[in-house]
């Protein structure tokens, strides 16, 4: 068992992973918002 | 959820379930080792990620891949740019390891999940920069080393720093085939076009 190597991923990770899809959530929808506003794409 | 990204993720989290639960002796028949590797067992370059051996190391990565499948749908990183990385980075890794670490044998999912985030890293510079994103999820890679270092460096293991370079490895694979993907695809697109055209 000394030379396995467990390729294991810590909690903190799925934390800061969870932070960051929170907030390009968040982005998405400004730039939503943002669009909208402007009254869409033009073209 | 994009379909193709919710059919892999299932796909990946039901195959390691199975492997845990019916497979009891999964680390001595189906972990990567180099020498077995070397030896005829070939398969094990594919199945080493499948394989967990307690629950807290399958729960954690599974936890991560979910929460990896969901940036990616976010990012609109493509079902098959998600799997091809998963899976390729691993086999790569796996074939540096049979030249340099021929002994040490390697289980778990983790491999391709960062490989997956490097890749998500760059393609999600669209929504937050590069500057940021990169560094965060490249920093993660070394949380548990970092950890240890703080509050315990006696604990530190051999064990612990290979698992850290190769959880960077996996991330810098997952970039570079990021950008292989991308360059595949642009020469595709091209040599249709052209098709079209003449």
């Amino acid at each position: 068992m000394d030379n396995v190597v467990l390729l294991e991923i810590t909690t903190t990770t799925s934390i800061l992973g969870l932070i960051i899809l929170i907030y390009a959530k968040i982005m998405k929808n400004k730039m939503k918002k943002f669009v909208l506003r402007r009254g869409g794409i033009e073209g | 959820m994009r379909k193709d990204l919710l059919v892999l993720t299932i796909t990946i989290i039901a195959i390691s379930l199975t492997v845990f639960l019916l497979i009891p002796n999964a680390l001595e028949t189906l972990a990567f080792s180099g020498q077995e590797f070397l030896g005829g067992e070939v398969w094990r370059i594919i199945t080493f990620s499948f394989v967990h051996i307690s629950w807290t190391h399958l729960i954690e990565n599974i936890i991560t891949l979910i929460v990896t499948a969901l940036l990616s749908y976010e990012f609109g990183l493509r079902g098959k740019h998600f799997i091809y990385t998963f899976v390729l980075s691993g086999v790569l890794i796996a074939l540096s390891q049979v030249m340099l670490a021929p002994l040490i044998i390697l289980a778990g999912a983790s491999l391709g999940i960062y490989a997956v985030l490097g890749s998500i890293s760059i393609k999600g510079s669209t929504l937050i920069s590069e500057y940021i994103l990169i560094p965060v999820l490249g920093l993660s890679v070394f949380l548990k080393f970092i950890f240890s270092l703080i509050t315990y460096p006696e604990g530190i293991s051999m064990q612990l720093i290979n698992q850290s370079f190769l959880h960077f490895f996996g991330f810098l694979s997952g970039i570079i085939l990021f950008y292989i993907f991308i360059k595949y695809d642009h020469v595709r697109k091209t040599s249709c076009l052209r098709k079209i055209t003449t």
